[in-house]
């Protein structure tokens, strides 16, 4: 202690030779011996210790007026995705389709609507201004070409800003090491890919991704998954591929959805357009092998990484370590996810909300309105 | 001794801090098992013919192995090892997930079965931890398995979900007689398949 207070007194010692003087007409200080300057151990300790308790009252205010920014900074990004959907109704007269399967990218070749092999992120990127990004996989041929699946890599791994949560994860290229069965046919294969933190209402079918299977007499005899072919020849001919029965899901984005306003029958302020998906909170920056929800590059068609369901079942649900859920709507932001709704408009909705009037939310014609607003 | 005071106070404050910046709910930790002590035991278990691997033929009293023949088989000689065993259920547990949802569609003679009981049943070679998961089919013939809230943690109660396991499937129901092979003799088995959330079964009475 006494050496301490040498080495202190010495560091001061440099303090010019008036106040030196000034000094050693005072008294003695309190708590110091008979030192005339500087400050003891104890003195220094009792300050770092108010510095630090005032740090630990600061600290949790300031994470949360980040995390606070961040969340507005999602809305922000839901808005913009609700204005492109929109923009894409008023040039094509439909919302945009949902693409065909995780094994086939976007082509800007295939035009709008269901026959469009890019789900509704790619579809949407003329109107949130990545018309470039969109014509990457623009060769000139309908058929796909090694040009275009070369083109179709380049694609895959360019993130786009507005289609991540700050709260989770930036926009950046994350590694993709599925098994070679679930290459795209229209892409070579990618290192690397951009996931996307948002995905479309599909609707309140309990089966999620399954659609109804009928017997001649139009009866429901159960629910499969509708797996197209791959390859647009196969794809292409009625004869071996026919896309579901719209009325088969209630949402309004999946396989073979051309959905326009008026189809919207509960009314657009009344249906979900996008909501934040649910990740398993330890996959954020994962090689995409454990969370199902989460491993295909956003580009890519109709599956659970770009198409949520709310149903009894599946209701939204906080990001959370070591839970698998990626069926339904959730997110990392504490107490509340986001969803655009289908006018347009942006709402935070509280994960306490009753999973009836969620479900209601996502059905576009049940005729039942949500009673309570999101 | 006022040294020991103050110092308290900082690490009180830096520890204050810390609870402050924490946040999201909790980790699920995952049931624990030991791989190598499990497949020892699987095939103490199922090793009907006492030639230290499991056949086809043996495994109709185990399901759930059965019924990812393939994927525990990757040396191909139609025998599944310990090592096997011990593989698969490490590459199960990889990536350390505590909890899955799960919906299980039954058929009967291809239509939808209603008001049924699905029963998974933990296969015992894995240990206590894995805890046994039910569900009942509503009117499409789908029942979402789950955990007994009982055996979760207070802070997971709301949760519908399964652990990652291997399991023999028991389906009854109150009044439609299904046949032993479906539930007391079952030949029905599931093993986790990460990132498919269904199962499918698809029953037969005369």
């Amino acid at each position: 202690m006494a050496r301490m207070q040498v080495t202190l007194r010495r560091a001061f010692s440099d303090v010019g030779a008036a106040s030196q003087a000034a000094q050693r007409d005072r008294p003695p200080r309190l708590g110091g011996p008979t030192s005339l300057h500087g400050f003891t151990l104890v003195e220094l300790l009792v300050v770092i210790a108010i510095i630090g308790i005032l740090v630990a009252l600061l600290l949790p205010a300031i994470q949360s007026a980040r995390e606070a920014a961040r969340r507005s900074q999602c809305l922000n990004h839901l808005k913009q995705i609700g204005t492109g959907f929109l923009l894409h109704e008023n040039v094509h007269k439909i919302l945009p389709g949902a693409g065909i399967s995780p094994w086939h990218v976007g082509d800007a070749m295939r035009g709008h609507g269901k026959r469009q092999t890019g789900g509704w992120m790619y579809n949407i990127l003329p109107f949130i201004e990545e018309q470039d990004v969109y014509n990457l996989t623009n060769d000139g041929d309908p058929a796909i070409t090694a040009k275009q699946k070369a083109a179709a890599v380049v694609m895959q791994k360019t993130p786009i800003t507005i289609f991540n949560c700050p709260s989770r994860r930036p926009a950046r290229p994350l590694p993709y090491t599925l098994p070679s069965g679930w290459q795209p046919v229209n892409s070579d294969p990618m290192q690397v890919v951009v996931r996307g933190d948002y995905a479309a209402n599909a609707g309140d079918g309990e089966g999620g991704m399954k659609f109804p299977v009928r017997d001649a007499g139009g009866k429901i005899t159960g629910y499969q998954v509708v797996l197209p072919p791959l390859g647009y020849a196969l794809l292409d001919n009625p004869n071996l591929f026919t896309f579901p029965n719209q009325k088969d899901q209630s949402g309004i984005n999946f396989l073979g959805a051309e959905i326009a306003i008026k189809d919207i029958t509960d009314g657009t302020s009344n249906v979900y357009m996008v909501g934040e998906k649910y990740v398993n909170a330890d996959q954020y920056e994962s090689d995409g092998q454990a969370d199902g929800g989460d491993n295909h590059s956003l580009y890519q068609g109709f599956d659970w990484d770009i198409n949520r369901w709310a149903t009894k079942d599946w209701p939204a649900t906080q990001d959370r370590p070591a839970f698998d859920a990626f069926q339904g709507f959730g997110g990392p932001h504490a107490g509340v996810w986001q969803a655009v709704l289908c006018d347009g408009s942006v709402r935070a909705i509280s994960f306490s909300m009753d999973n009836i009037i969620h479900m209601r939310l996502a059905n576009r014609f049940d005729g039942e309105p949500a009673t309570e607003s999101p | 001794m006022n040294r020991v005071k103050h110092l308290w106070l900082v690490s009180s404050a830096l520890a204050a801090c810390g609870i402050g910046c924490s946040r999201g709910p909790s980790r699920i930790v995952p049931p624990a098992i030991d791989p190598d002590r499990a497949a020892a035991e699987a095939i103490r278990l199922y090793d009907a013919n006492q030639n230290g691997s499991l056949s086809a033929a043996e495994l109709a009293k185990c399901p759930g192995i059965l019924a990812e023949f393939k994927s525990y088989d990757t040396d191909g000689n139609g025998e599944i090892s310990n090592a096997e065993i011990a593989a698969r259920i490490r590459d199960l547990r990889r990536h350390g997930v505590g909890l899955t949802r799960l919906n299980c569609d039954v058929t009967v003679n291809g239509r939808g079965l209603t008001g049924a009981t699905v029963a998974f049943e933990p296969e015992p070679y894995l240990g206590g931890d894995i805890k046994a998961a039910s569900g009942l089919t509503d009117d499409r013939g789908v029942a979402q398995m789950a955990v007994s809230t009982d055996d979760l943690p207070a802070d997971q109660r709301d949760i519908r979900a399964i652990h990652y396991g291997t399991y023999k499937v028991r389906i009854t129901h109150p009044t439609v007689k299904l046949p032993a092979k479906y539930n007391t003799e079952t030949t029905l088995g599931y093993e986790s398949r990460p990132g498919d959330p269904y199962a499918s079964y698809a029953l037969k009475i005369p």
